[in-house]
């Protein structure tokens, strides 16, 4: 059964970036242009992983983070991966339950890949 | 004048010496010597008084002998006239006795022939005394007794009557007056030369002490005078500065005892005549009431002032701010307050007027930071599409690519980065400069990490056909620092050792020194292009980059150094920089050691 990941960030073109490698890396995909419709379909979809970015319209990354975490039927790893690079944004998050926070701007998406690849299989090398 | 040169030390002295000279005058005039010319007259009288006691003796033995029968009244008479003539004493024997009848005052023995046989009631001496019926009324009353008055001798060959002391004592019996004298003048004399003697001492200090006075008086006048002068010199000095200057009582409310033109038109007081009016009072300016109290309260617990600012209303009721500047000055159990007043009103509207400024600078500057922060944010996500997109393509991802696509994709990449740092480096100096970077300090190995540091930087050098080194000095040199930011400075400097040499004989040693026992510094020297003195003091300026080629040559955000600078600082160390232009440059950070 492949792993699903779930992509939930409001620039249509990252999203298609990410998907366009997951998938190509065989992993079941799914995205959301903003907060409160990622939250819902992290409900239903039963992700393995969320990429989660955080300043989006509607709802924030850090309150789907919260919204997750209190769903105790959801046992996913979140990455979070943002443009915002204070590192008061990356303790928080970290703090409020992401497994992981990577600036995109650091990373190419097939890095991007890796990177749920290693959170889905830490001890693989 | 008296008064002011018995305040003086030295006129007090002056004073006191003159009151002993004039009281051991008057102990000598009034007390001693009548004491002295006493005893010595008491002396003689003892002698008179002896001689005459030794002829009464003699004539009673004789006037016994007469009532034994032995003699005859006749007889004994004779024998007594006969002694009593040659009974001489004195220098040369001058001095005689004399015998008068108590009755009639016939004087019957006398050595002179001028006198013998005169009454001794009409002997008068030069002053008119008729001391010859003093001496017989004292015979009369049968009385021992000593007169004095003016006699002339008859020895030596003098004209002028001396005094004499004469004795008088009466022989009853046979009703005789017997008398004697001697000449007193030598006593005389001698109290004479004692008081000649005490006059010319005394003269001798008068003139002493008058000198001394005049001395006095006229340097205490010269003093007067230079006083004066430099009183009148500073009061005429204090008229021409610029600030109100004053010298109040501070015990009573007085008018001012000193002041300039600069007080008047600070407090716009018309005319000088007020100042003169007994109720005016320099306090009464204050526009609060309780300031009155603080300045005193003041001025007594520390005897000044310095800078205090208060407000004041003047006299046509303007509101100034002034700031004073005073000392309490006690003079002759006076107290009185110096100070001078410095009219601010205008500085302090400049200085609101600069604070608002600023504040609105700072708020300007902290929404420019915010304006960086939010665009540099916004400029990220379009990078990093254009970045994966091209990267997607690099790798192959949708079909192969040929070299010159490869090339292309490369470039995109390359220069998406170059952005991306840039972008990186504008937050992270907003970061610096708003204090917001965060550090992770921890103690860690110094070589090891610029060693680290510098293979990392062998590679490339190799491609470039450039020489570098690295020399430690101390192998375990532990600092407490952020390790990741001081690795970024020093990486920041060793690329820009590279970016500045020519290849082939671009040389790049990096080496660390430690100047003393608490400090170590880290070099990276190159054999570049160097820096122009003009230029050195904006390397570290934020978008600086010096010289028009250099641009060309690095391609940077010119923001390096800048973040480096601030960096350093922020860690507790300092960065210099050495230069000579074609020569190269010495890049150097300063860190303190761990103890």
């Amino acid at each position: 059964m492949k792993e699903k990941v779930l992509i939930i960030d409001d620039h249509a073109e990252i999203r298609e970036m990410y998907e366009t490698v997951l998938r190509m890396k065989e992993y079941d995909v799914c995205s959301e242009p903003d907060g409160l419709r990622g939250a819902m379909k992290a409900a239903e979809f039963k992700p393995d992983v969320i990429l989660l970015d955080l300043m989006m319209p509607q709802m924030d990354g850090f309150t789907v983070l919260d919204a997750l975490k209190n769903n105790h039927n959801l046992s996913c790893k979140i990455i979070v991966i943002s443009n915002l690079s204070n590192q008061q944004e990356e303790e928080r998050a970290l703090q409020a339950g992401a497994n992981k926070f990577l600036r995109k701007s650091d990373y190419t998406p097939d890095q991007i890949a890796e990177e749920v690849q290693k959170i889905l299989n830490p001890n693989a090398q | 004048m008296f008064k002011k040169m018995i305040s003086t030390t030295f006129g007090k002295v002056t004073f006191i010496a003159t009151l002993f000279v004039l009281c051991a005058t008057s102990a000598f005039v009034f007390y001693i010597i009548p004491r002295i010319n006493q005893s010595l007259m008491n002396e003689k009288q003892y002698v008179l008084h002896e001689l005459s006691s030794f002829l009464i003796a003699t004539l009673n033995d004789l006037n016994n002998r007469v009532i034994s029968g032995e003699l005859t009244r006749e007889e004994a008479q004779d024998l007594a006239q006969e002694i009593i003539k040659n009974y001489r004493y004195g220098k040369n024997g001058d001095d005689y006795f004399w015998v008068n009848n108590i009755n009639d005052g016939i004087i019957f023995i006398h050595p002179y022939d001028t006198v013998r046989n005169t009454n001794i009631e009409d002997l008068v001496d030069e002053n008119g005394y008729n001391f010859g019926s003093v001496m017989l009324n004292m015979a009369r009353n049968e009385e021992e007794g000593y007169v004095r008055y003016m006699w002339m001798p008859k020895s030596g060959d003098t004209t002028i009557a001396v005094p004499k002391l004469s004795h008088v004592s009466v022989f009853k019996p046979w009703g005789w007056a017997i008398g004697t004298g001697i000449y007193i003048d030598d006593v005389q004399e001698e109290i004479s030369s004692i008081l000649m003697r005490i006059m010319l001492a005394l003269a001798f200090i008068l003139l002493l002490l008058i000198g001394l006075l005049i001395f006095i008086i006229r340097a205490g006048a010269k003093i007067e005078q230079q006083k004066n002068l430099i009183y009148s010199e500073f009061a005429s000095l204090i008229q021409h500065l610029p600030i109100g200057m004053f010298r109040i009582r501070l015990d009573r409310s007085a008018p001012p005892i000193l002041w300039n033109t600069a007080l008047l038109d600070l407090l716009c007081i018309p005319d000088e005549t007020y100042l003169h009016k007994p109720d005016f009072d320099l306090m009464n300016f204050l526009k609060n009431p309780e300031d009155k109290k603080k300045l005193k309260a003041l001025l007594l617990k520390r005897g000044e002032i310095i800078g205090e600012e208060i407000e004041l209303q003047t006299f046509d009721s303007q509101i100034l701010w002034v700031k004073i500047y005073g000392k309490t000055i006690q003079n002759k159990g006076q107290l009185y307050f110096d100070a001078s007043v410095e009219n601010i009103t205008e500085k302090r509207k400049i200085q609101g007027i600069m604070q608002h400024s600023y504040t609105e600078l700072k708020k300007i500057d902290r929404m420019k930071n915010e304006i960086i922060s939010i665009t540099s944010h916004e400029l990220r996500t379009p990078l990093t599409i254009i970045k994966g997109f091209a990267s997607m393509l690099a790798n192959g991802m949708f079909g192969e690519i040929n070299e010159t696509q490869k090339n292309y994709t490369k470039k995109i990449i390359d220069n998406s980065d170059k952005l991306l740092e840039m972008v990186t480096n504008m937050l992270d100096l907003e970061k610096l400069e708003s204090g917001k970077m965060q550090f992770d300090l921890e103690d860690i190995n110094l070589t090891n990490l610029i060693s680290r540091t510098y293979s990392d930087f062998r590679m490339r050098c190799a491609t470039e056909n450039k020489k570098i080194t690295f020399h430690a000095t101390d192998q375990d040199v532990i600092v407490t620092t952020d390790q990741t930011q001081l690795r970024r400075i020093i990486i920041n400097l060793i690329d820009n050792a590279i970016k500045f040499t020519r290849p082939d004989i671009g040389t790049i040693d990096i080496f660390t020194k430690r100047t003393n026992s608490d400090r170590i510094e880290v070099h990276i020297k190159d054999n570049g292009i160097g820096i122009a003195p003009s230029d050195i003091q904006d390397i570290f300026k934020k978008f600086k980059q010096v010289g028009g080629h250099m641009t060309r040559v690095s391609g940077g955000s010119g923001l390096g150094l800048p973040i480096a600078k601030k960096l350093i600082v922020q860690l507790g160390g300092t960065i210099h920089v050495d230069s000579t232009p074609n020569m190269g440059s010495d890049f150097y950070v300063i860190l303190p050691i761990k103890k």
